[in-house]
């Protein structure tokens, strides 16, 4: 008995460690120490809009080349985070991808993911700013649902938009 | 012994020259509009079920510039590809990160055509197809409308005319298969 629970300890020590450098691995950034304004803008959001599951904010910080990251959003722990080709894909085309998450069935809990261009107060695409919509209908692929939940991510990035002068004032310093 | 020893050059040779022959037989006709895009499928020579699905929508409406349809014919496996549009000598194309990621998840997209001489004169959605009961099949239909600078047209209003169109077609569309059946 003794020999089992040795081994399996082992083994969570061995998983855990394996654990640890692959999540830092998936990091491509490190945030400054102070809080950045897009991080205050991703904080109001969320504050404003309870029916979002989250929000999140993504391209390449200022003076970096070819580096794309979350650089801000309602999952601090994600900040740094590298982004995958699809969040590259809509930084770098402007393209916008409304995912009804169709068969994604370890979600937990239930979402509608919209991905869309981020946009200053110029009308400039200006990176990616993702809205994840909680309690979906049991439908969402439906057409209607799909027009509506894209519908509802424009308003608030055309809101975030008249917050942003530029690109680079998501990266000011703010209280 | 000496027999095989004569009998296996020749048979090689034989088979090499049958499957050269046959891969010029099979030989992937380019789409002189796009030759950057490798061909990794050649379309049976009777017109398809999607051939026609395309050709009707392209008489039936003048807002749209092109439609394309992308999905893994039946027999192939990872092969991604045009398999039919409005562009048929485009038809084998390999299909683009963006059509393989709708039809293989099932999300839609609005590309605005952002940094590119189109900008501002076409948006596509890429949308997946449906069956008639509300399910996706994993086939990505690219749709083109004409846009100008001064449309003030948002996302929705390129999404919702394209889901309309795939869902029109969806009595239509019951399987992949149905897609390659020949022509009546």
């Amino acid at each position: 008995m003794k020999k089992m629970i040795g081994c399996a300890l082992a083994m969570a020590a061995v998983l855990a460690f394996n654990a640890t450098p692959a999540s830092a691995a998936d990091k491509n950034w490190t945030a400054p120490a102070h809080r950045i304004y897009g991080q205050k803008l991703s904080d109001d959001t969320m504050a404003k809009h309870p029916e979002l599951l989250s929000v999140t904010l993504h391209g390449t910080p200022p003076g970096l080349s070819e580096v794309y990251t979350m650089f801000a959003g309602s999952f601090p722990d994600r900040i740094g985070n590298a982004d995958d080709p699809d969040d590259i894909d809509v930084i770098k085309k402007g393209i916008t991808i409304v995912d009804p998450r169709w068969k994604r069935v370890k979600d937990n809990p239930k979402k509608v993911v919209i991905l869309m261009p981020m946009r200053d107060a110029k009308g400039e695409n200006v990176g990616l700013v993702v809205y994840a919509f909680k309690n979906p209908p049991a439908m969402p692929h439906v057409s209607e649902q799909e027009i509506e939940y894209l519908r509802k991510a424009t308003v608030l990035r055309d809101d975030l938009a008249k917050l942003i002068p530029s690109y680079n004032a998501l990266f000011d310093a703010v209280k | 012994m000496s027999i095989i020893r004569k009998f296996v050059p020749t048979a090689t040779l034989l088979l090499a020259m049958c499957t050269a022959a046959a891969v010029h037989a099979q030989e992937i006709p380019r789409a002189p509009s796009t030759p950057q895009t490798p061909k990794n499928w050649v379309g049976p020579k009777q017109k398809i079920v999607a051939q026609v699905l395309v050709d009707e929508l392209i008489a039936s409406r003048p807002d749209i510039m092109s439609i394309t349809m992308h999905a893994t014919p039946p027999g192939e496996k990872e092969v991604y590809t045009m398999i039919a549009g409005s562009f048929p000598d485009r038809i084998g194309n390999q299909s683009s990160p963006g059509d393989v990621i709708t039809l293989k998840k099932g999300v839609s997209q609005v590309e605005s055509k952002w940094g590119t001489p189109d900008y501002q004169k076409k948006v596509s959605t890429v949308l997946p197809l449906k069956d008639v009961k509300g399910n996706y099949l994993p086939v990505a239909m690219v749709i083109a409308f004409h846009t100008s600078p001064t449309s003030g047209k948002k996302d929705t209003d390129f999404l919702a005319p394209g889901l309309a169109i795939r869902d029109a077609l969806s009595p239509r569309t019951p399987s992949v298969d149905a897609l390659f059946a020949p022509a009546q």
